[in-house]
This record gives structure tokens, C-alpha cells and sequence, in this order.
């Protein structure tokens, strides 16, 4: 447990170093409370910081639609070897 | 889904195999080969790097389909079923080769390190024009390919199965704060990339 006064100083001196990973971090747990407040104060004056949370989000949301987006355009994506495709249909149980 | 005891319906005790089951069995495979290989790779592809290790992967699903075909009554499509066979496959591997992947955790970082210098630019990326625009789904796969291999397991599980860290840390033997680290660690990598091959020419 963070004394108070750790706590304090997150909020007082937070950079865009430590604000960007708390910021992939709180799609991973609930951020704790002092977490929570330092973000913000950081994001109200850093721009980059208000960016950098949005491309999360865009990444996110890209990542969990990638494999659909393959299936549906699948001259995209790379196949398999055709000489292996031939030794998988050999394959006796 | 990932449970590796999860009943895929094999069979508990096969009959005698007749000679026209064989030759049945080996249309079915044919076909599923045909209908279904190309997409497996992918699949398995994009969570196990290296292609011989997929190619492994891939022959021991169709074994494990070929011998459980019988019992298959088509309660879900033919795709899902070998997908969540090739699924379990992978983390079969993943377990296997946990200890040699994960040595000491040197090739990976074991703390945050991450200074942003220069002022991020802005992405224009409305999912409506973006997310459907075919070549930003190739930038995209190879932005995810170009993931050093000790980032990759983490973060399919994570962010492309859907695992909770939870899980993740328990099949990967790291720690949660481990986790946590290589999840930014990729998802930085990735941003930085469509940064760099996608979002520049906007």
C-alpha cells in the first residue's frame, strides 16, 4: 500500500511517460483511486497524452477486428504451402 | 474456451473401422483441407511465428478432427470445430514450450521505459473509413507480424482471444505485472508503426 504522500506525488509529478502506462494499464485492471485522479489532472494539460488514449482505443478495436477482416478478404492474407496441403490430406487416422 | 479438458466430442470408445468409413473419412478430409487449411494458417499464424511449429500445429489438429470425425454431428460448423481444436493445440504448445520461451526474463523488458518526446499527431481514423479500407488491414497484419516473438504470446491472448490477464498469467507463467509491461510494450510497437506506415500518408 502507497502512503499518502506517494500518492500525492504521483499526481503532482506524473509525465506522459508514466501517464501513457497507466493509461494501457487501465484497460488491463481498474486503476486504483490516486491512479485514477493523476491521469486525469495529466490529460486535462496533455494533449499527447488525449491522443495517445484515443489510438489505444482505434488499436484495440483494429486488433479485435483483424481475423474478420481476413476471412472476408482472403486473397489478403498469406495461404499455405500446397505441397503441405497435399501431405495433410494424406493423413491417415 | 480455453479450457484444455472442454469436451469436443471425441469419441470415448471407437468402433472398428470399416473400409468404407476410410473412404469416407478421406473425402471429408480432403475437404476440409481444401475449405479450411488456408484459414487455419492464418489463424494459428498469427499467435505461433515460426511456420514449421504452425505446420506441426496444423497436421496435429487434422488428426485429432480425423479421429474424432465420427462422433461429429455438426452441432456447430465445421470452421468453429477444427478452430477450437487448433486453439487448444496452440495453447497445448504454449505450455509446452513455456519454460524454454520464458528462461530468464531477459529478452524481455522488465520495466516500464517509455519517454515520449515528440508531440503525437493526431490520427484521422474513422473506424467507417478505416476499418474497411483493405489496404490498411495490410499495413495492419504486418504491423501485428513485425511483434518480437517473446511480445506475441501475450498479447494474442490477451487482445486477440480475449483471455483475462488472469489466464494469460497463469499459461505464461509470468506475472501480472509482467503482463502488463508487454502489453504496452506491444501496443506501443503497434502504434508506432501505423504511426510510421499508415497514418503518415493521412
Amino acid at each position: 500500500m502507497q502512503t499518502l504522500y506517494q500518492q500525492l506525488q504521483l499526481i503532482l509529478t506524473i509525465e506522459c511517460g508514466r501517464a501513457s502506462q497507466l493509461t494501457s494499464e487501465s484497460f488491463e485492471r481498474k486503476l486504483l483511486r490516486h491512479e485514477r485522479w493523476a491521469l486525469w489532472f495529466h490529460k486535462l494539460s496533455c494533449w499527447s497524452c488525449r491522443q495517445f488514449e484515443r489510438q489505444l482505443r482505434f488499436l484495440r478495436e483494429a486488433v479485435q477486428r483483424l481475423e474478420r477482416a481476413e476471412q472476408q478478404s482472403l486473397a489478403a492474407g498469406e495461404t499455405l504451402d500446397p505441397d503441405f496441403k497435399q501431405r495433410l490430406k494424406q493423413l491417415k487416422p | 474456451m480455453l479450457d484444455p479438458d472442454a469436451d469436443l466430442g471425441f469419441p470415448q470408445s471407437p468402433g472398428p473401422l470399416t473400409t468404407s468409413d476410410l473412404k469416407q473419412s478421406n473425402d471429408e478430409l480432403a475437404a476440409w483441407v481444401d475449405d479450411h487449411a488456408d484459414a487455419l494458417y492464418r489463424f494459428a499464424l498469427l499467435r505461433v511465428r515460426d511456420k514449421h511449429t504452425v505446420e506441426d500445429l496444423l497436421q496435429e489438429t487434422y488428426l485429432a478432427a480425423l479421429g474424432s470425425s465420427r462422433a461429429f454431428r455438426g452441432d456447430s460448423s465445421t470452421r468453429t470445430w477444427l478452430v477450437a481444436i487448433l486453439r487448444l493445440k496452440i495453447i497445448d504448445y504454449y505450455r509446452r514450450t513455456s519454460k524454454e520461451h520464458n528462461p530468464s526474463q531477459t529478452t524481455v523488458p522488465t520495466e516500464f521505459s517509455s519517454e515520449r518526446k515528440e508531440r503525437l499527431r493526431k490520427w484521422n481514423c474513422e473506424p467507417s473509413r478505416t476499418l474497411e479500407n483493405q489496404e490498411f488491414w495490410q499495413v495492419f497484419r504486418n504491423c501485428v507480424d513485425k511483434l518480437p516473438a517473446t511480445l506475441t504470446r501475450a498479447f494474442s491472448l490477451r487482445e486477440l482471444d480475449g483471455c483475462s490477464p488472469r489466464q494469460v498469467c497463469e499459461l505464461l507463467k509470468i506475472t501480472q505485472e509482467n503482463l502488463a509491461v508487454r502489453i504496452y510494450r506491444a501496443r506501443t510497437l503497434l502504434r508506432d508503426c501505423l504511426d510510421k506506415h499508415w497514418f503518415l500518408e493521412d
